[in-house]
């Protein structure tokens, strides 16, 4: 990166894009968090399921991104891997307060790792374990047990854990995916 | 719904009271609370969390210890008036910090227990209970026993006004006025009393009390009796509760029961459709709990039970999850708030090291310097010396402000020291002398680190009486020692209760002469335990007692120049008149003692015995068999061919063995106990039968209750 390229980059005058895919069971709060992570302004007041996927966008401090908001629905979930191509890095959200469908996230969470787009592509996974306001919710410890974390060994990885209707948690997290981009373009 | 709740220590204080922390409600669009807490400095410090800092509020100079912290305020507006009981006045202040009132209330001594409700003022000293309203002196009450505690059912809800006193000798006194509307027995002394749902319940007449001795019960408060809605043993045998409130911790709409205990355990109850309570979560801290309430301190969003410890620690269990980030890697990473807390510590620690050497080179300086006098530092010790109703031993509990290093126990009379599982010290028995300088016990207990509480299990024999002392050493430099004593009764296995069976055999004995009423109370205050020291109102008094290892009871009652004891236990009576006349010899009285034995006592109290002598030989007798019959079970591979009753006992061994270890010498005991019942029911007869005590034994060791009852009567 030149110097310019820096400078223009810390004064926020270009931002570099980047596509990233947002991934997760349905009802986990996939579309909570992009909403919560965009400026006040463009924030939309009430959710629903999302069908098919949309695309949305915001800006952290140095980057742009645009994120593909997957549906998270059983019958949608095939359409995941048309979009893996485009993504530059992943967010994965979990419901922590689901304890039941922990698996069905492990198993959607190791046909990804394993899909050719992306088993050999070094690119970032966020973790949101998302709902940790909910009185009986896992850790973010206990969901990265269950979710067997510990086994990703060529990707960076990170879990965090949010409340995307207060919006805790969520800065951290983009705030490491950030880190993570920029040490990859450099 | 499984409740998880994760410790946040936020600041240590000093020294705390019981009931002296509360969080003030929240105001304004802030969510989150503040939290009022004084110690035994004086000192009322507000404070609020913000991003895990503590933003104090304000903080007030040293003063008085501060016996209560209460919040008050206009009825029907939100009750953020501070009051504080120091010394004999009560205090107030308002959120911000600013005294508005300093009332003096002319009572001789401090003030143990307050209640505020809007203009209403409710303060107790030891025995005085004192009503103001607007500071104007409203009704006066003198209780027969020492006040724990006071509430007041609400008063905007019924109308009256009805105040209930907590008091020592297990009764709850509830007035009207000036005077006393019923009392009624609960089965401990209470410590602590709270409304129901913090409102008093549907009917606004429902308080619960908590005990010394570790139970709980609700109660109704209707205008002419009380209604007992439920009582919650104590089968953990969990320490004494010193404090409760209601919050909705669980977020589900009712309101759970919080308890603190005085040995650290924190418990929360719910509520199922009959309103009977559920123990839904318990925690265990290492010291006791003074307040406990429950509310949103530490970050908004999040609830948490808040809790103030005795040595002045303001501790949070919130709902808040702790760990929140991970990544890749073994070792898992602390937090930014922790790396600063840890930082700062050690900052600080530096500073404070450094500070301290130049200190002590000073003060080793000045040491010699033969004028100067070097003074001792004063340490709090909150102790609390209790009879056990189910095993009739002694609890002595010893808590200091400072980890302690070490406990040195003294006696001049023969007890037992039992084990105590959540004692972690290490305990070593000194050989004494008891010829030379009448130590019967030195045991010293070396405590391990970080040790601020200390459990003790005493067992003593009735009719041994003296004084059992205890020298306390923290871990403070420079090293001082604190001697505290405690005394062990002629009758110390009896438990005051207010009630006595009439139909039993009894032995009286009758005391006559010059002596005062005051002078055969101390008397009585001097044989037996939980006798309140003040002389009781009227010209005379009587008190009911059991004893809580044969359930053998006794009646005292005695005016001035006049004493009638009446038991169906021989040893009671004999232990008594030795002790009487004693006593009485020492002050040059002349006592006319007269006695009358009841033939029929014998037999009875040796009934009483009988279940216990003959479960703890069969136990024994079990007990014997267990290793022989473990061998066969190992040798044979497996039991079929051992007859049912062997089959049992292996079956139910580890129980058999833990009821052994847990009863240690208790067959000896009652081996004591009957031996004594036989030399007193003879002394009285004017005959010393000592030589035919290993007779008596022989008859034990083939325990049947009929020859040992003719051995009674024929010897």
């Amino acid at each position: 990166m030149g110097l310019f390229d820096k400078l223009a980059g810390w004064l926020g005058l270009k931002k570099k894009e980047v596509h990233v895919l947002c991934l997760g069971l349905d009802n986990s709060g996939k579309t909570t968090i992009i909403n919560r992570l965009k400026p006040s302004n463009a924030q939309v007041q009430d959710i629903v399921p999302t069908i098919g996927f949309s695309i949305e966008n915001f800006k952290t401090s140095g980057l742009s991104f645009t994120v593909f908001d997957m549906s998270g629905q059983g019958r949608y979930r095939n359409l995941w891997e048309h979009y893996f191509k485009e993504g530059q890095a992943i967010i994965f959200v979990i419901d922590s307060s689901d304890k039941l469908r922990m698996v069905v996230a492990k198993e959607e969470l190791d046909t990804l790792l394993n899909h050719p787009d992306i088993k050999h592509k070094r690119i970032p996974i966020l973790f949101f374990a998302n709902k940790m306001d909910i009185r009986d919710a896992l850790s973010s410890v206990k969901v990265s047990q269950l979710l067997c974390l510990e086994n990703i060994k060529d990707k960076a990885w990170y879990i965090c854990a949010s409340d995307a209707v207060k919006g805790e948690g969520l800065q951290e997290g983009v705030d490491w995916l950030q880190d993570q981009i920029k040490a990859m373009k450099t | 719904m499984e409740l998880n709740l994760n410790r946040v220590d936020y600041l240590q204080v000093g020294v705390t009271s019981q009931k002296t922390m509360r969080l003030l409600p929240a105001s304004g669009k802030r969510a989150t609370q503040k939290v009022v807490i004084a110690d035994h400095d004086g000192v009322i410090f507000c404070f609020g969390m913000k991003r895990g800092e503590a933003v104090p509020v304000f903080k007030t100079l040293p003063g008085q210890k501060v016996s209560r912290l209460e919040l008050g305020g206009a009825i029907g507006t939100p009750q953020e008036k501070i009051f504080i009981a120091t010394g004999s006045e009560v205090r107030g202040f308002t959120k911000k910090g600013k005294q508005f009132l300093s009332f003096e209330t002319n009572l001789t001594e401090s003030i143990r227990a307050m209640h505020v409700s809007g203009p209403d003022l409710f303060l107790c000293a030891s025995y005085i209970y004192n009503h103001y309203c607007d500071c104007k002196d409203q009704d006066y009450y003198l209780s027969s026993d020492k006040i724990n505690d006071i509430t007041c059912l609400p008063i905007e809800k019924l109308g009256r006004i009805t105040p209930i006193l907590a008091c020592k000798d297990r009764v709850l006194r509830v007035l009207e006025g000036s005077n006393l509307l019923y009392e009624f027995e609960v089965s401990g002394e209470p410590t602590v009393l709270a409304l129901h749902n913090g409102n008093g319940g549907n009917s606004g007449e429902e308080i619960i009390y908590g005990t010394s001795d570790g139970k709980l019960g609700l109660v109704q408060i209707t205008g002419n009796s009380p209604v007992h809605l439920w009582e919650m043993l104590n089968e953990k045998k969990r320490g004494g509760i010193l404090c409760i409130d209601y919050f909705d911790i669980l977020g589900d709409g009712v309101k759970e029961l919080l308890v603190g205990r005085d040995d650290g355990m924190v418990e929360i109850y719910a509520f199922d459709a009959n309103n009977e309570p559920g123990l839904r979560f318990e925690h265990a801290l290492s010291e006791s709990i003074t307040s406990i309430q429950g509310g949103c301190f530490g970050k908004e969003g999040y609830d948490e039970v808040l809790l103030g410890t005795y040595t002045g620690w303001v501790t949070g269990l919130t709902t808040e999850p702790i760990q929140k980030e991970v990544g890749p890697g073994d070792e898992v990473k602390m937090n930014q708030e922790m790396q600063n807390k840890v930082l700062n510590l050690r900052v600080e620690l530096e500073q404070l090291q450094g500070k301290l050497l130049q200190e002590r080179e000073k003060y080793q300086q000045s040491a010699q310097s033969s004028g100067a006098v070097s003074a001792v530092p004063v340490f709090s010790v909150n102790d609390k010396f209790v009879l056990n109703r189910d095993d009739a031993s002694y609890s002595l509990i010893l808590e200091v402000q400072m980890a302690i290093d070490n406990v040195l126990l003294q006696s001049d009379i023969p007890i037992d020291l039992l084990d105590v599982d959540k004692t972690s010290a290490v305990v070593s028995f000194s050989g004494c002398d008891i010829e030379q300088n009448g130590n019967f016990l030195l045991a010293t207990y070396r405590c391990q680190a970080n040790t601020t509480r200390l459990e003790l299990k005493i067992r003593s024999i009735e009719g041994q009486y003296g004084i059992l002392q205890a020298y306390i050493t923290p871990r403070l430099q420079p090293k001082t020692c604190q001697v505290h004593q405690y005394q062990i009764k002629p009758l110390s296995l009896h438990q005051r209760t207010h009630s006595f069976d009439q139909t039993r055999p009894v032995n009286t004995l009758t005391l006559t002469g010059q002596f005062s009423f005051a002078e055969v109370h101390s008397w009585v205050v001097f044989c037996l335990p939980e006798v309140p020291d003040k002389v009781p109102v009227g010209d005379n008094a009587t008190f009911y007692f059991q004893n809580t290892f044969l359930d053998t009871e006794l009646e005292c009652y005695y005016k001035k120049g006049e004493g009638l004891f009446k038991s169906d236990n021989i040893s009671t009576i004999s232990i008594l008149k030795d002790v009487l006349s004693k006593e009485a010899t020492k002050r040059k009285i002349n006592l006319n003692i007269s006695y009358e034995i009841n033939e029929e006592s014998v037999g009875h109290t040796l009934k009483l015995i009988h279940p216990k002598l003959e479960f703890q030989l069969l136990l024994a007798k079990k007990v014997q068999l267990i290793d022989a019959l473990k061998e066969l079970r190992v040798h044979e591979g497996n039991v079929d061919f051992l007859i049912p009753e062997y089959r049992s006992i292996l079956e139910e061994a580890d129980t058999l063995l833990e009821e052994y270890k847990k009863q240690p010498a208790h067959l000896e005991r009652l081996y004591g106990m009957i031996t004594d019942l036989f030399i007193d029911k003879f002394k009285f007869k004017g005959t010393n039968v000592k030589t035919k005590v290993p007779l008596l034994l022989e008859i034990l060791d083939n325990y049947d209750p009929n020859s040992l009852l003719l051995f009674f009567d024929s010897a």
